[in-house]
């Protein structure tokens, strides 16, 4: 966790030496290309778990059901909580 | 977005196929290890020159807070519905949804605190979380705002999220992102052992 916030800091900082357009375009184009085969990689994993091929009809929907509702009740709480920020702030 | 439907299914394709063979295990973590770094170290070079994100965390002050409470509250209010409408018990619920996400953590502390198929379940489930997170995250932007977006993540809106909340959001919600999730990340341990132990 810490050298993922290090490396966010020093593109960062890499970022700040030079023009602004070169930064965010060259960002862009890594952090896609990077995204793009971070989720590749990943599917390649998920793909090759055996053990979550074989529980998968066994627990699949249980565990669908429940991550749909924490993630649901995550952006509605949230959701909540900005508006009444974003209320507070206004004069 | 089609591009990250694609880039994963095309993925999990390969390697439910044996396209790409396990026996280059290794190579395949070291490859999701580097491309994390690039995407990381992209998404910082792209935010060095987004005033607008640092502008958002200076006005909320402490308030940047607010959003993992929030996002954790309601992560486990919806595990607790789950435990009225499911044969499962509040303590599962509750312990598996504090994965927030982070699969690998979740699903290791279990199995050791000596529930395996507890672990194996939380594995999933939070895998689970992770691709609804991945495939959702700009109709959730777009619907129900920022803060719901990056709530929407969980532990991961500070690593593989954390790139597609940058482009949807134009970088916006980064500092946002990578607050709350090494929030989230902090909490996991924490949470997933008392909810296991003590409920």
């Amino acid at each position: 966790m810490w050298l993922l916030l290090v490396v966010l800091a020093l593109g960062f900082l890499v970022g700040k030496l030079v023009r602004s357009d070169l930064a965010k375009g060259v960002g862009k184009v890594l952090s896609t290309v990077g995204l793009l085969f971070l989720l590749f990689a990943m599917g390649v994993r998920l793909g090759q778990e055996e053990f979550l091929r074989m529980k998968l009809t066994f627990f699949g929907l249980s565990a669908l059901f429940l991550a749909f509702a924490a993630g649901a009740g995550a952006v509605v709480v949230a959701g909540l909580v900005e508006r009444m920020v974003s209320r507070r702030k206004r004069p | 977005m089609i591009g990250i439907v694609l880039s994963l299914g095309t993925g999990v394709l390969f390697g439910f196929s044996g396209l790409f063979p396990s026996a280059f295990g290794g190579f395949l973590e070291r490859w999701i290890d580097i491309s994390l770094y690039v995407l990381v170290f992209g998404v910082g070079m792209e935010l060095a020159w987004e005033s607008k994100a640092f502008e958002e965390l200076r006005s909320l002050g402490f308030r940047v807070f607010l959003l993992p409470l929030a996002a954790m509250v309601g992560s486990l209010l919806g595990a607790a519905f789950v435990a009225l409408c499911s044969p499962m018990t509040l303590r599962e619920c509750l312990a598996v949804a504090s994965g927030f996400g982070w699969y690998s953590l979740s699903g290791v502390l279990l199995a050791r605190l000596g529930n395996p198929s507890l672990g194996l379940f939380a594995f999933a489930t939070n895998v689970f979380r992770e691709i609804l997170a991945l495939v959702s995250l700009e109709w959730v932007y777009r619907v129900f705002g920022g803060w719901a977006a990056v709530a929407l993540g969980g532990a991961t809106s500070m690593d593989t999220t954390l790139g597609v909340l940058s482009r949807v959001s134009g970088g916006k919600l980064v500092p946002l992102g990578v607050v709350s999730g090494v929030l989230h990340s902090l909490c996991v341990p924490f949470w997933v052992t008392l909810f296991f132990q003590f409920l």
